[in-house]
C-alpha cells in the first residue's frame, strides 16, 4: 500500500471529531531527514571504495588467475575465457532482474596467450628457452628426458642435416659478411677470447690459424630450429638463412666450437672440464655476441614472415620440379635445348606458385587457429550463460535458505521452483544470448586472426603491431561509446571515463605481454613460471591502474553518479510528498464534507423528532449519532436503560 | 551510425576535400582554431570557472528561493496557528459548558447519573518547528575562482585543465545535490501548510458539531425537565413525599421513557466528546482548574 492509499484509509477510518488528530498523525513524508539520505548515498559510494573491493578482491582474483596458468586443463579454461576474474564478475553481478553487460572479450595478454597456444609458436621466447616452450609448455620436454624431446632432436637432424654445425657442407665463407672476419682468422684472433691470440702455454702450442679455427654458430642451429619450428610462416630454408647469416658467426677455436655443440654462449661454463676464465674467454663479450646474433636472427625472421605473408617467401625449387612443370605444360616431347630455354621462366613460375601456396597455407593455418579459438570462446560464453543462474541459485540458497529464498514450503517444491527459474531464464534469454555469442564469435574470429598474424612476428615488431591492434580496438570501442549505441545513455563525463578505462584495460593487457617478454630474458625462470608471474603482474598492475583511475576520477564520474542517485532519490521523495499532500487534501475535504452532511442530517432528524415529540424516533436518531461519532452506548434499548436506572443506585457516564 | 557507415562518411569527406580545396582548407583552419581555443579554454581554467560559476548560480538561486519559501511558510503558519487557537478556545469553552452546565442540568433530571467533572482541554501544538533548518554550505564549491583566483588558475594550468574541470564538475554536482535538498524541504513546507490548513478546517467543523449537539441537548433537556416535573408531581401525589423509590422511570409512559433514554444517550455522547482528545496536545483538566486557568488568562489579558 502506498502512502496516498494509507492516508485515505486513515482519514476515512477516523471519527468525525478526530479528523484533525488523524491529519496530524498522517505521515506525509519519510521521517528520515535529508542529511541522513545524503549520508546513506555517500556511504554507499564510499563502500564501493572499500579495501576489500578494490584491493583484496583483485589481488586474490589475480592470484587465482595466475595459478590457472600452471596446469594444462586449467589453461584450457582460460582459453575459453573462463578466468576466475571473469566468472566472479559475471556471477557476482547477476540477478534475474538485472543482468549487467560485462565486457566478455579477453584482454590483450590473454588473447596473446590463447593464440600462441593454438599455434604452438611463441615469438617472445628466445633461444634461451626455446626447448622449454614447444608442445604446449610440456615441462618434461624441457628436461630432455622424454621421447618428445628425442623425436624433435631427430627432426632437427633431418631438417638441418646439411647445415648442421658439424657438417662439412657449411660454406661459411659464402656467408661471411665482412672481410674483417677473414682478417681475424688470419690474425689468429678469437672472437670469444677478446679478439686476441691466446697464449701458447695456456691452451695450445700455437696461435689460432685458419686450420685450427672455425666459425661457430653463435646461436646453434638446433636452437634456432627449436625457436622457430612452429612458426608457420617460416620454413627450413628460412631458418637456414637466419642461422647462417654473418651476425650469427664467430671465429673461434675448432675444438672450442666442437665442445660448445648445441649450447648457447650464456650456457658455456667450462671447457675441457676447466672454467672458461682459465682460457681467458671473455664471457661478457660472448654474451654480447649472443644477444647481437639473436637480434639479427629475429630481424631476419620478421623479414621472412613479412615476405611469406605477402607471397614472397623463401622457397626452394628443384630441377625435378621445374622439369615436371615443363612436362605438365608443354608435354614430354620437348628437346633438351627447348627444356633448357624454358626452364628459367618455368622456375620463376613454379617459385611464384610455391610462394603463393606457402602464403595460402599460412593463412589457412591462421584461420584454422582463429576459428578454433573463437569456438573455444563461444563455448566459454555459453558455459558462463548457464553458470550464472545456477551460481545465483546456490548463493541464494546459502544466503536465504532453500525455501525462504523462493517463498515456497517444502524442499522438493523449492528445488523445483529454483530449477524452473533457471530453465525459464535460459529459455527466455537463449535467443538473445545466441545472437550475442554469434556477434562475439565473429569479432573474436577477426581479432584472433589478426592476433595469429602478429604472433608470427618477434620482439619489437610484435609489440608495435600489438599496440596498433589494441589502438584500433580502443578506437572502434571509443567510437561506439562516443557516437554509437553503447554511449547512448551516457553523459559526456561517463563517456570520457569509459574511454579512459578502455585504455587502462588495454594497458593492463599489454603490461602482461611486456612483463613476459622481460622475464623471457632471464634464463632461470622456466616457461610456466613466466606465465604465472606475467599473469599475476598483469592482473595486479591492471587492478592498480584501474584503482588509481577510479581514485583520481578525472572526469568526476563518481560525483556525477552520486548526484544522479541523489536526484533520483529526492525526486522520488518530492513526488511522494506531493502525491501524499494531494491525496490528503482531496480525501480530507471529501471526508469533512461527507461528515458534515451526515451530521447535519442526523441533527435535523433529531430536531424534527423532538419537535414532533416522537421520542422513540429521536432516540433512534441519537443512537445513529453515537455510532456516527463512534461512541459506544452502554444500553442497547430503552428497557435495559429503564431497568438499570430504576434498580441501580447510580449510573456512570464515564 | 555504425562504424562502417562512419568510414564511408569519412571517405566522402575526403573526396569533398580533394574536389573543394579552398573550402576544405578554410574548414581545417577553422577546426584547428576551434581545437586551439578548446585547449586554451581548458588550460586557462576558463571552462572550470564557467562550471564553477554555474554551480554558484544554481545554488544561490535555489537558496534565495528557499529563504523566501521559509519566510512565507513562517508567516502562513503563524496565521494558521492564530486561527486554530481561536477555534480551540471555542471548543474548550463548549466542552466546559457541557461538563459544567449541561450535564449538571441533566443531573437535576436524572439524579442517579454520575460523571466526572473533567474534560480534555485542547492546546495548540506543532506548526512551529516542523522543518529542519538547512545550513548554508560553504564547501559546495570545491574550486572557487572568485575566492582563490591564482590558486584555481594554477590548478588548471598545471594539470592541463583536468583537475580544475574535475573539481568544478564536482562543485556543480554538489550544488545540484543541495538544490534537491532545498526543493525537498520546500515540498515538505507546502505539505505542512496544507496539513495545518486542513486541521484548522477540521477543528472548525468539530466546533460546529459541538455547537449543534449542544443545541440539540438543550432542547432535549427542556423537554426532559417537563417530564421530570410530571414524574415528581406523580410521586408526590401518591406518596406525599419525593421518594425516589416511587419515582421510577418505569412508571412513565413509553414515549417519555424514550425521551429519558435519549437524554441519557445524548449525555453519554456529550460527556465522551468533552473528554475526547481532539488534538495530540490536549490534557485532562478538572473543571475548577480550567476556571482558574481561564480567570488567570483573563486577568493577564486585562
Amino acid at each position: 500500500m502506498d502512502r496516498a492509499q494509507l492516508i485515505e484509509q486513515q482519514l476515512r477510518a477516523s471519527s468525525p471529531l478526530e479528523v484533525a488528530l488523524a491529519l496530524k498523525k498522517i505521515e506525509l513524508y519519510d521521517k528520515k531527514e535529508s542529511q541522513e539520505v545524503f549520508d546513506e548515498v555517500y556511504q554507499k559510494f564510499e563502500n564501493g571504495d572499500s579495501q576489500v573491493e578494490n584491493v583484496l578482491k583483485p589481488v586474490m582474483l589475480s592470484i587465482v588467475d595466475s595459478l590457472l596458468e600452471t596446469v594444462k586443463p586449467l589453461r584450457d579454461l582460460r582459453s575459453k575465457g573462463l578466468t576466475a576474474s571473469r566468472i566472479w564478475t559475471e556471477c557476482e553481478n547477476f540477478s534475474y532482474e538485472n543482468t549487467p553487460d560485462v565486457e566478455s572479450t579477453p584482454d590483450a595478454y590473454q588473447e596473446s596467450k590463447n593464440i600462441r597456444e593454438k599455434s604452438g609458436f611463441d615469438g617472445d621466447v628466445t633461444t634461451l628457452h626455446a626447448t622449454a616452450v614447444p608442445d604446449g609448455y610440456d615441462f618434461k620436454a624441457a628436461t630432455g628426458k622424454n621421447k618428445a624431446r628425442e623425436a624433435r632432436n631427430q627432426e632437427n637432424q633431418d631438417m638441418l642435416g646439411e647445415a648442421h654445425p658439424n657438417s662439412e657442407t657449411i660454406d661459411y665463407n659464402s656467408n661471411r659478411t665482412s672481410y674483417e672476419d677473414k682478417n681475424k682468422m688470419a690474425a689468429g684472433t678469437d672472437e670469444y677470447f677478446g679478439n686476441r691470440p691466446r697464449r701458447k702455454d695456456e691452451y695450445r702450442d700455437d696461435y689460432i690459424t685458419k686450420d685450427t679455427s672455425s666459425p661457430d654458430h653463435i646461436i646453434p642451429l638446433t636452437r634456432v630450429h627449436d625457436q622457430f619450428q612452429r612458426n608457420n610462416a617460416l620454413n627450413t630454408e628460412d631458418m637456414k638463412q637466419m642461422a647462417n647469416q654473418g651476425d650469427n658467426f664467430a671465429i673461434t677455436d675448432r675444438g672450442f666450437n666442437k665442445g660448445k655443440n648445441d649450447q648457447l654462449n650464456e650456457e658455456m661454463e667450462t671447457f675441457h672440464g676447466e672454467p672458461l676464465e682459465k682460457y681467458h674467454a671473455d664471457k661478457q663479450e660472448m654474451k654480447r655476441e649472443s644477444e647481437k646474433a639473436q637480434t639479427a636472427i629475429n630481424q631476419k625472421a620478421n623479414e621472412f614472415v613479412a615476405k611469406t605473408l605477402t607471397g614472397e617467401g623463401n622457397v626452394s625449387v628443384s630441377d625435378a620440379e621445374v622439369d615436371a612443370a615443363i612436362t605438365k605444360q608443354y608435354g614430354k616431347n620437348l628437346s633438351d635445348e627447348e627444356r633448357k630455354a624454358l626452364s628459367k621462366e618455368m622456375r620463376e613460375t613454379v617459385k611464384k606458385q610455391k610462394q603463393e601456396d606457402k602464403a595460402k597455407e599460412v593463412y589457412g593455418n591462421l584461420t584454422q587457429n582463429a576459428v578454433s579459438q573463437s569456438s573455444d570462446y563461444a563455448l566459454g560464453n555459453f558455459i558462463i550463460f548457464i553458470l550464472k543462474p545456477i551460481v545465483y541459485e546456490m548463493k541464494d540458497i546459502i544466503k536465504k535458505g532453500l525455501e525462504a529464498g523462493v517463498a515456497v514450503k517444502g524442499k522438493i517444491s523449492a528445488i523445483k521452483k529454483r530449477f524452473t527459474r533457471v530453465k525459464d531464464y535460459i529459455l527466455e534469454n537463449g535467443i538473445g544470448e545466441l545472437w550475442g555469442m554469434t556477434k562475439d564469435f565473429v569479432k573474436m574470429l577477426i581479432s584472433s586472426f589478426i592476433e595469429g598474424v602478429i604472433n608470427l612476428f618477434i620482439g619489437f615488431y610484435k609489440m608495435v603491431f600489438k599496440i596498433v591492434k589494441e589502438g584500433v580496438k580502443i578506437f572502434v570501442r571509443s567510437y561506439k561509446i562516443i557516437w554509437g549505441e553503447e554511449g547512448k545513455n551516457m553523459t559526456s563525463r561517463q563517456k570520457g571515463d569509459a574511454v579512459l578505462k578502455l585504455v587502462g584495460a588495454a594497458i593492463g593487457g599489454l603490461i602482461g605481454i611486456g612483463v613476459e617478454q622481460l622475464l623471457s630474458q632471464i634464463v632461470i625462470i622456466p616457461g610456466w613460471a613466466r606465465m604465472v608471474l606475467a599473469t599475476l603482474c598483469s592482473g595486479l598492475l591492471s587492478a592498480l591502474f584501474m584503482n588509481t583511475l577510479e581514485k583520481l576520477d578525472l572526469f568526476s564520474v563518481k560525483s556525477e553518479k552520486r548526484q544522479l542517485v541523489i536526484e533520483e532519490v529526492f525526486n522520488a521523495r518530492i513526488k511522494d510528498v506531493e502525491s501524499a499532500t494531494e491525496s490528503m487534501d482531496t480525501v480530507a475535504i471529501d471526508v469533512l464534507n461527507a461528515q458534515q452532511k451526515a451530521f447535519n442530517s442526523i441533527t435535523s432528524s433529531v430536531n424534527k423528532a423532538l419537535d414532533d415529540e416522537n421520542y422513540e424516533e429521536m432516540s433512534a436518531r441519537i443512537k445513529e449519532m453515537s455510532s456516527f461519532l463512534k461512541i459506544e452506548l452502554p444500553y442497547g434499548n430503552v428497557k435495559e436503560f429503564i431497568k438499570a436506572y430504576d434498580t441501580k443506585a447510580s449510573l456512570s457516564l464515564d | 551510425m555504425g562504424f562502417w557507415s562512419a568510414v564511408e562518411k569519412v571517405g566522402k569527406v575526403e573526396l569533398y576535400a580533394v574536389t573543394h580545396p579552398v573550402e576544405t582548407t578554410k574548414k581545417v583552419v577553422s577546426g584547428i582554431c576551434s581545437g586551439v581555443e578548446y585547449v586554451i579554454d581548458n588550460v586557462s581554467g576558463n571552462k572550470a570557472e564557467r562550471i564553477s560559476e554555474e554551480a554558484r548560480r544554481i545554488y544561490n538561486e535555489k537558496r534565495k528561493e528557499y529563504d523566501e519559501a521559509v519566510k512565507q511558510y513562517t508567516g502562513e503558519m503563524d496565521s494558521l496557528n492564530r486561527a486554530r487557537t481561536e477555534v480551540l478556545d471555542s471548543i474548550n469553552k463548549k466542552k466546559e459548558y457541557i461538563v459544567d452546565v449541561l450535564l449538571e442540568k441533566m443531573q437535576g433530571i436524572l439524579s442517579k447519573i454520575k460523571y466526572k467533572k473533567r474534560f480534555a482541554m485542547e492546546h495548540l501544538s506543532g506548526g512551529q518547528v516542523i522543518i529542519s533548518p538547512i545550513e548554508l554550505r560553504s564547501d559546495v564549491l570545491k574550486i572557487d575562482f572568485k575566492k582563490n583566483p591564482i590558486k584555481s588558475r594554477l590548478k588548471a594550468f598545471c594539470t592541463l585543465g583536468m583537475w580544475a574541470n574535475s573539481q568544478a564538475s564536482e562543485s556543480l554536482d554538489e550544488a545540484k545535490n543541495e538544490v534537491k535538498k532545498l526543493e525537498y524541504a520546500m515540498s515538505r513546507m507546502t505539505a505542512e501548510l496544507q496539513r495545518y490548513s486542513l486541521m484548522k478546517t477540521a477543528l472548525e467543523q468539530t466546533d460546529k458539531m459541538l455547537a449543534d449537539m449542544i443545541d440539540v441537548y438543550e432542547n432535549v433537556l427542556c423537554k426532559a425537565e417537563n417530564v421530570a416535573k410530571v414524574l415528581r408531581f406523580k410521586c408526590m401525589q401518591f406518596t406525599h413525599a419525593l421518594d425516589e423509590k416511587y419515582c421510577k422511570l418505569e412508571s412513565l409512559p413509553d414515549a417519555d421513557q424514550h425521551l429519558m433514554y435519549a437524554l441519557f444517550n445524548l449525555s453519554k455522547i456529550l460527556n465522551d466528546v468533552a473528554k475526547l482528545h481532539l488534538t495530540d496536545s490536549s490534557e485532562d483538566v478538572d473543571i475548577k482548574k480550567y476556571e482558574k486557568l481561564n480567570d488567570n488568562f483573563k486577568a493577564a489579558a486585562a
